[in-house]
C-alpha cells in the first residue's frame, strides 16, 4: 500500500483494545479487542462502506480514525500526516477537515441551543467566519443546502422531526468545510421514507462538495447504494474488502456470503431460497475471540485447519482482499461456476 | 394461501377506533381499521413510526393503557368471542392462551430477576394447570422447540446471561407455550442483527407450520414483509391504505404511499444515482391535514384529495385501496 495523491486517508494496523477491569485492585484482567489490526485506505472523493453486525467494531473504527478515542496502536495517515502524532492544537486544525454524523439525531443535538448556534458554533470556534453576520449567512446557506428552511434557524431541536434533525446534524458536520465525513449509521434510526431522503441528500452533498465518506452501516442495501468500495468487518477484523462489485457480486469470504444471503430479499417470490445460508449460533465475545479463524465457530465451510491456523488478509485480485484460509480456492470455484 | 380465504376468519377487527385524549388534543392512533386474519395465515402490517400499527396490535389484546387511550368504537372478534366488551377475568384467560405476543425488545419483555425457566413455567401453570414439575419439563421442551442449545441449562439462567437472539427465542418459546391460535409479533426482529434476524424468521416460519398458528406480523421493514407475510396491510396515519396479498403488493401496488415505500428502498438489485423519495414528513397524528392524510406528500394529489377522505375500496378481488386515484389513474375513469 503506497500513499499516492488519490489517497485521502490511510489506516495502518489500527488497534483499539478496551481493558476489562476486575479483581480487588481493579487491575486489567483482559481486553475487549474492539478493533484488531485494521488497515484500509479511502480514496479522495470516494465512499467506503463499512459493514458488519453489532459489536464487530465498525463504530469504534470510525471514532478511532477521527481520534475521538485514542487508539491502542496503529497509524492513521490523513493526507500523509499521522494524526496521532499531532499536538492538541495541530489536531484541532485537522478536526475541521474530518467530521462525523451520528446515528441518533435525538441525542446528538443540544436541546438548549437554537439551530443557528448548533450549526454556527464551530465556524466561529475554528475562525472559518470572522463575525456573527457572516456566520448567519453561512448557516442559512447550509440549511437550504441540507433541505431545511433558513427561517427556522431560531428554532430548537425539539421542534423538528427525526429526519429534519438528521439534516441539522449533517449541516453541522459540513459547517467547517470538511473533506472527510464519517457517517456512523446516519440513516439507521430514520423511517423508511425519510431514510431515502437522507441517503439522497448525503449523495448529493458528496458529489457537489467533493466529500469523502466513511459510511458505517449494518444495512447492506444502503451500503450497496451509496458506496464505491466496501469493507466487511467481523469481530474486530476486516474479513473482506474490495470494490462494490467485488463484494456484492464476486464475494469470496463465507461471512460476506452469509451476510448477503441473510438479508431478506425484496421479492416475495424469492423466499425459501434453497441456497440461503443461515448462520448458526451467536457472535462470539470480542473479549475472548475464537482461536484460529475468528469466524470458524459459525462458518458452514470450516475445516479442522480453520480452528488452528490464523488466516492473513491478502489480495486475491487487484483491490480485493480476503481473510480466509481457502480464499484462493473459493475464488477459483466461483470463477469456474 | 388463497384457499384459506374461504374459511371463517380467526380474527375479525371491525371499524376499530383507538384514540388518545390529552388536555388539548385527540390523537386518532387507530381510526376505523378493519381486517381479518384467517387460520394459518400470516398477515403483515407495515407502516412507518406513528402510523398506528403497534396500537392496532395492542388493541387486540386490550393492552393499550386506558387512560390516556380509549377504545372509541369497533369490535374485535377472536375465535368467535368479542374482546373489547369482555370482562377482565375472561380476557386474562385468553391472553397467553389463545392470543400471545412477541415484542421488539426481548430484554424489556423478560423479567430480569426471575430465571428463564420460571417465567415460562408461570404461563403453563396458570393456563394449563400444570404442577411445578410438569411445567418445568414443558419449559425445557418449549426451549428445545425454539432450537435453544442445552435447554436443561438455560432454564436456570437469568435473561441477562443470554444474547439478543437467544432472548427473542425465549420470548417465542413463552408465547408458543400454550399453542396460541394467534401470535402477534410486533417488530420481533428489528433489534436483531441481520444473521440473527434470518435465524429467527426461519424459526418462526418452521414453528408456524408445526403448530398451525396464525401470525399477525408488524414491521416497518418491507423486506421482512416480503419474506414472511401471506397478505399485507399498509397503514398510514392511523388508517389502512392498502390491503392485498404479498405478491400483489410488491408487483402492483396501487396506493401512491405503498408505491413510494417500495420504490424508495434501496433494493439489493437496484443501482443508480438517486432513490425515488416520498417528499415531506410523516404527519403529526394530532394535527392531520384536511382530506386524504397522504395528500400533502402525494405526487398524484388533486383537488378532490384535499377536500374529502377516500374510502377503502376493493378495486380488484381481494385488493383494497384507500385512494381516489389508485395507481395514479385519471379521475374521470
Amino acid at each position: 500500500m503506497t500513499t499516492d495523491n488519490n489517497t485521502l486517508l490511510e489506516v495502518r494496523h489500527l488497534k483499539k483494545y478496551f481493558p476489562i477491569k476486575g479483581g480487588v485492585f481493579q487491575s486489567t484482567i483482559g481486553n475487549v479487542k474492539a478493533v484488531d489490526d485494521v488497515s484500509f485506505t479511502v480514496k479522495r472523493g470516494e465512499v467506503l462502506g463499512l459493514v458488519g453486525e453489532s459489536g464487530c467494531g465498525k463504530s469504534t473504527t470510525g471514532r478511532t480514525v477521527l481520534n475521538l478515542i485514542k487508539p491502542t496502536s496503529g497509524e492513521v495517515l490523513y493526507n500523509g500526516v499521522n494524526i496521532y502524532d499531532l499536538s492538541r492544537s495541530e489536531m484541532n486544525k485537522y478536526r475541521t477537515k474530518m467530521q462525523i454524523v451520528f446515528q441518533d439525531p435525538y441525542s446528538s443535538l443540544n436541546p438548549r441551543l437554537p439551530i443557528y448556534e448548533i450549526i454556527g458554533e464551530a465556524m466561529l470556534e475554528h475562525h472559518i467566519v470572522s463575525n456573527k453576520e457572516e456566520m448567519m449567512n453561512k448557516v442559512f446557506d447550509l440549511m437550504s443546502k441540507c433541505g431545511l428552511f433558513p427561517e427556522q434557524a431560531g428554532r430548537y431541536p425539539h421542534q423538528f422531526s427525526g429526519g429534519q434533525r438528521q439534516r441539522i446534524c449533517i449541516a453541522r458536520a459540513l459547517a467547517v468545510d470538511p473533506e472527510f465525513v464519517v457517517c456512523d449509521e446516519a440513516v439507521s434510526a430514520l423511517d423508511v421514507s425519510i431514510q431515502s431522503q437522507i441517503i439522497n441528500l448525503l449523495k448529493e452533498l458528496q458529489e457537489d462538495m467533493g466529500l469523502t465518506y466513511l459510511f458505517i452501516s449494518h444495512d447492506l442495501s444502503v451500503v450497496k447504494f451509496i458506496s464505491d468500495s466496501v469493507a466487511v468487518m467481523y469481530l474486530g477484523e476486516i474479513v473482506e474488502m474490495g470494490s462494490k462489485d467485488q463484494i456484492f457480486n464476486n464475494f469470496v469470504h463465507p461471512y460476506t456470503e452469509a451476510l448477503l444471503s441473510a438479508a431478506p430479499s425484496f421479492d416475495p417470490r424469492k423466499r425459501n431460497n434453497a441456497n440461503r445460508i443461515i448462520l448458526q449460533g451467536d457472535l462470539p465475545s470480542p473479549a475472548n475471540p475464537p482461536a484460529g479463524c475468528r469466524f470458524h465457530t459459525r462458518c458452514p465451510f470450516a475445516t479442522e485447519r480453520c480452528a488452528v491456523e490464523v488466516p492473513e488478509i491478502r489480495e486475491i485480485e487487484p483491490g480485493h482482499s480476503v481473510r480466509c484460509l481457502y480464499a484462493e480456492e473459493r475464488a477459483a470455484k466461483r470463477a469456474a461456476q | 394461501m388463497t384457499e384459506t380465504n374461504t374459511n371463517k376468519p380467526l380474527l375479525e377487527v371491525k371499524h376499530l377506533k383507538t384514540y388518545f385524549h390529552s388536555r388539548n388534543s385527540t390523537v386518532k392512533a387507530v381510526d376505523d381499521v378493519s381486517f381479518e386474519v384467517y387460520q394459518g395465515e400470516t398477515l403483515g402490517i407495515v407502516g412507518e413510526s406513528g402510523c398506528g400499527k403497534s396500537i392496532t396490535c395492542m388493541s387486540i389484546g386490550r393492552l393499550v393503557e386506558c387512560p390516556p387511550g380509549r377504545y372509541e368504537g369497533g369490535e374485535i372478534i377472536l375465535d368467535g368471542e368479542e374482546i373489547l366488551s369482555m370482562p377482565d377475568a375472561k380476557l386474562r384467560d385468553i391472553r397467553g392462551n389463545k392470543l400471545a405476543y412477541i415484542f421488539q425488545e426481548p430484554m424489556t419483555s423478560l423479567n430480569p430477576v426471575f430465571k428463564i425457566g420460571y417465567q415460562i413455567e408461570e404461563v403453563l401453570m396458570l393456563h394449563r394447570g400444570m404442577n411445578k414439575e410438569e411445567a418445568h419439563q414443558a419449559a425445557i421442551q418449549a426451549l428445545d422447540r425454539v432450537r435453544i442449545p442445552n435447554p436443561e441449562r438455560v432454564v436456570n439462567d437469568y435473561p441477562f446471561a443470554l444474547s439478543g437472539g437467544m432472548r427473542q427465542r425465549v420470548m417465542i418459546a413463552m408465547a408458543l407455550a400454550c399453542s396460541p391460535k394467534l401470535l402477534v409479533a410486533d417488530e420481533p426482529t428489528t433489534a436483531l442483527d441481520v444473521t440473527i434476524q434470518a435465524q429467527v424468521l426461519d424459526l418462526m416460519n418452521e414453528l408456524k407450520k408445526e403448530i398451525d398458528t396464525s401470525i399477525l406480523f408488524i414491521t416497518h421493514d418491507l423486506s421482512v414483509i416480503a419474506e414472511m407475510a401471506d397478505r399485507v396491510m399498509v397503514m398510514y396515519a392511523g388508517k389502512v391504505v392498502e390491503l392485498a396479498d404479498v405478491n400483489t403488493i410488491f408487483e402492483r401496488p396501487l396506493h401512491p404511499y405503498t408505491r413510494g415505500l417500495i420504490e424508495s428502498r434501496p433494493d439489493m438489485s437496484t443501482s443508480g444515482t438517486r432513490l425515488n423519495v416520498i417528499p415531506g414528513n410523516v404527519p403529526d397524528l394530532s394535527d392531520l391535514p384536511e382530506g386524504c392524510s397522504f395528500s400533502p406528500r402525494c405526487a398524484f394529489c388533486c383537488d378532490k384529495c384535499r377536500a374529502g377522505v377516500p374510502e377503502l375500496v376493493e378495486v380488484e378481488p381481494n385488493h383494497w385501496v384507500r385512494c381516489y386515484r389508485p395507481g395514479g389513474e385519471d379521475l374521470d375513469n
